[in-house]
């Protein structure tokens, strides 16, 4: 079972992923606490790929998907650069709030919902895909 | 979608999801006030990193002149947020 959907570059864009995100939960039993991970770490992908790959004005595709137990969602964009989000370094949280730091916690934040990310890139397009056991 | 309420002078209500799409209308909010403030945090559902740095960089803002942004009253999810990006640390987390 699988179901894409296609979204602009942009924040506004965020109410429209959620929509079809729920449209989704409503075929699938999971429970409120994994839907909203789910939901949160999408956000914090596609918002990823809106604000660091800006060369680019194709829209974001998502998938979701429903395999062996597991919810899988992939989020696919064009990047000339790739950048593997499962090689970032761990957040140093002593140097985060000694220099009074208030962002990049969102890849961390997936990093801690999520049961399993990987990152792929072919033919100019990167995908993300994180996987959340139900 | 966000809403916010005033409650008093120095509380403000948050309601629904604070998302990406949310920053602007919550700096909006904030940034006029200037002493120690109270979020009733409640009737939020949802919170991304977006909005985590948007409390953190008002936290600072605050600090700088000897007030804080204090959170109450925390659902189960979200306190899961602030605890999994330690920010459970820097905030006064009130029930």
């Amino acid at each position: 079972m699988g179901n894409k959907g296609i979204f602009k570059r942009d924040a506004d864009e965020l109410q429209f992923i959620f929509q079809f995100l729920r449209e989704h939960w409503k075929e699938l039993k999971i429970e409120d606490k994994s839907k909203k991970e789910l939901e949160l770490s999408v956000e914090e992908i596609f918002m990823n790929m809106v604000r660091h790959n800006t060369n680019s004005d194709f829209d974001i595709k998502l998938l979701v998907e429903k395999k062996d137990g597991s919810i899988i969602l992939k989020l696919s964009d064009h990047e000339i650069q790739p950048f593997d989000i499962t090689k970032t370094d761990d957040v140093d949280f002593e140097e985060y709030f000694r220099k009074k730091k208030t962002g990049g916690l969102g890849i961390h934040l997936v990093k801690k919902l999520m049961d399993d990310i990987q990152f792929t890139h072919s033919n100019g397009i990167s995908t993300i895909t994180i996987t959340k056991k139900i | 979608m966000l809403t916010i309420e005033t409650v008093s002078e120095d509380e403000l209500k948050f309601i629904g999801e604070f998302d990406a799409s949310q920053e602007e209308l919550a700096y909006s909010v904030l940034n006029k006030h200037d002493n120690t403030l109270i979020l009733d945090l409640g009737e939020l559902e949802y919170i991304s990193s977006m909005g985590l740095g948007v409390l953190l960089k008002t936290h600072h803002r605050l600090n700088d002149n000897g007030h804080e942004l204090r959170l109450k009253n925390l659902s189960s999810h979200i306190k899961d947020v602030f605890k999994f990006t330690r920010l459970d640390q820097v905030f006064e987390l009130v029930d």
